[in-house]
């Protein structure tokens, strides 16, 4: 077959080039590197903290922030912060990331309405958006919409220049036999320029479930009735600050379940991507 | 003589034959180019002549092979017949009137495969079928079958990243011939490929296209290439186009008997297929020698 000629033969490459694995190269060395990078960096925290050589209320110490996280975690306060601000980032999520999505996928297929509302995009995009966190409370009050309107704000423009990206850069051969074989409009759309841009919009989704949760913490921090970033706020002004740090592990938490999320699902979604 | 040259848009393989299928009349196809200042200052826009002056015909059933370097409009001819692309002047006339997008008996093949990624091979080679408006099942037949044809049994479920390079143009000449369109719009198709899987594409295609597909006609193929060995080792006649701008030098029936598919690596030694192609070359490299002496300095 013709197939056995396209791959060279492993045996053809020179020895030297695939010679074992140095022992720095395998697996479990990086693995145990990182762990042990971590011990050290948490025993050296303790150390420091113990020995005064930094002030442990400013920068509380290892076995503080696990007292903590075991107290303040399955709090009932600890409960409904995390509600609250889950409620809003997956709100945010939602509405941010389907508007921007739309709006990018209506930009790119309407060349007359890219060039209206295009130049706006990135002014109203470099406005740095929690400077305007006061002025959504001042508007909606200390509720979740204040919240959700600044993270939407985030997200929302991320999206839509990245939805409006990956429908423009369909290639150019794909779209020319798509028209030779007769899809038009909404079939087009549907089976060659929505699916090229699945990949795109993917890594874009999953950039800004990060920007959300961002944009919520961020709102919480300048004014709010409840949620993770009023709880930072409050522990750090009373010196809590094993609490505080036991509030960013939690928060880094759900990034990465989230995260673990979104790859499962990928791989689901995109199993043409791996070879 | 093996080869004789066609005098006039009257010669063709079977002089008996009725009207043309295909017919460019006086065509000629102008490209206005953005360009960077020239050296007179003007800037603007270039003006770039693809083709000039193009007379051919083509008739139903026949293998015509476009050669030529780059920048010579072969592909623009084929785009003209597939309605992506209309004439600055002139006529095109396909079957009777002007190609429209999308003409649902033509099959399009591009050097690259041009295959929907996000598509197993099989629902790669419905993907006509579907505009075509058959049924799920007769889809899947058909695709199963095409598959088989083009020598991919059991890869129905794999995807483009999943197939070698060959294999894609495998499916895609499968795509292609699906939906049995009686055109076949060829844009240099194996030009990606390496010569032993090139060689073997060639012939598994020329097989295809010899035994009629299982219907009753030889499809008509349009073959652009720029490679000459290939266009006559392929086609009944090769059209070899000089560029800039875009016109065509030399139209030549090839006499090589029919079937070649089974002896395509033999038919390239023989001595009538070197004469064939040594004098087209000649032609070819002749005239772009020429030209380039008769070229006044930019």
């Amino acid at each position: 077959m013709t197939i056995s000629t396209m791959r060279p033969a492993p045996a053809a490459t020179p020895a030297g080039n695939i010679a074992r694995p140095r022992a720095w190269q395998s697996r479990t060395f990086i693995n145990a590197a990182r762990v042990l990078i971590c011990v050290a960096f948490l025993a050296l925290w303790e150390i420091a903290s113990r020995q005064g050589w930094v002030e442990e209320t400013l920068f509380g110490r290892p076995s503080g922030v696990w007292t903590s996280m075991l107290e303040y975690l399955p709090s009932e306060r600890s409960l409904e912060s995390l509600r609250a601000t889950g409620a809003a980032v997956g709100v945010s999520f939602v509405i941010g990331s389907i508007s921007g999505t739309l709006a990018g996928l209506i930009l790119g297929l309407s060349p007359t309405l890219n060039s209206i509302f295009g130049p706006f995009l990135a002014p109203i995009n470099s406005v740095p958006r929690i400077a305007l966190a006061p002025l959504f409370i001042a508007w909606f009050g200390l509720t979740m919409t204040a919240k959700v309107v600044l993270a939407v704000s985030i997200v929302f423009f991320i999206l839509t220049e990245n939805a409006r990206s990956a429908v423009r850069s369909v290639d150019a051969d794909l779209m020319t036999m798509a028209r030779v074989v007769g899809l038009k409009r909404a079939s087009l759309l549907l089976k060659v320029v929505l699916p090229s841009a699945v990949p795109t919009m993917f890594a874009g989704l999953r950039l800004t479930f990060v920007y959300a949760l961002l944009g919520v913490v961020a709102s919480e921090m300048v004014a709010a009735t409840g949620g993770l970033g009023q709880d930072i706020v409050l522990y750090s002004s009373s010196y809590q600050i094993n609490t505080v740090f036991a509030i960013l592990v939690e928060l880094m938490a759900v990034a990465i379940v989230m995260n673990w999320l979104f790859n499962a699902a990928e791989r689901r979604l995109l199993v043409w991507q791996v070879s | 003589m093996a080869t004789r040259t066609e005098n006039g848009p009257a010669a063709t393989a079977e002089p008996s034959a009725p009207s043309p299928l295909i017919s460019f009349k006086d065509v000629h196809q102008v490209f206005r180019l953005q360009s960077a200042k020239d050296e007179n200052g003007a800037g603007g826009t270039r003006d770039l002549v693809a083709l000039q002056g193009i007379d051919v015909e083509i008739h139903s059933g026949q293998f015509v092979a476009l050669v030529g370097a780059s920048g010579c409009g072969k592909t623009t001819m084929l785009n003209m017949l597939a309605g992506l692309v209309h004439p600055t002047s002139g006529e095109v006339v396909l079957d009777g009137t002007a190609p429209e997008l999308p003409n649902m008996d033509i099959g399009y093949m591009f050097a690259r495969d041009a295959l929907l990624p996000w598509r197993t091979a099989r629902k790669n080679v419905e993907l006509p079928l579907e505009t075509r408006g058959w049924n799920r099942r007769e889809r899947q037949d058909r695709a199963r079958e095409m598959l088989e044809l083009v020598g991919l049994k059991g890869r129905e479920s794999q995807y483009r990243l999943q197939l070698s390079q060959g294999m894609r143009q495998r499916v895609a000449l499968a795509r292609t011939l699906a939906a049995d369109p009686s055109l076949l719009l060829m844009d240099e198709p194996f030009a990606a490929l390496d010569a032993r899987t090139k060689l073997t594409l060639q012939a598994e295609f020329l097989r295809i296209w010899e035994q009629h597909q299982g219907g009753d006609r030889r499809k008509t193929v349009v073959f652009v290439t720029h490679d000459l060995q290939e266009a006559v080792l392929l086609a009944d006649r090769v059209i070899v186009m000089l560029p800039h701008p875009g016109r065509i030098a030399e139209d030549r029936v090839i006499d090589l008997p029919r079937p070649r598919a089974e002896d395509l690596g033999e038919i390239q030694f023989t001595d009538e297929f070197q004469r064939i192609t040594h004098d087209l070359f000649e032609r070819l490299e002749g005239a772009i020698g020429s030209r380039a002496e008769g070229r006044a300095p930019r």
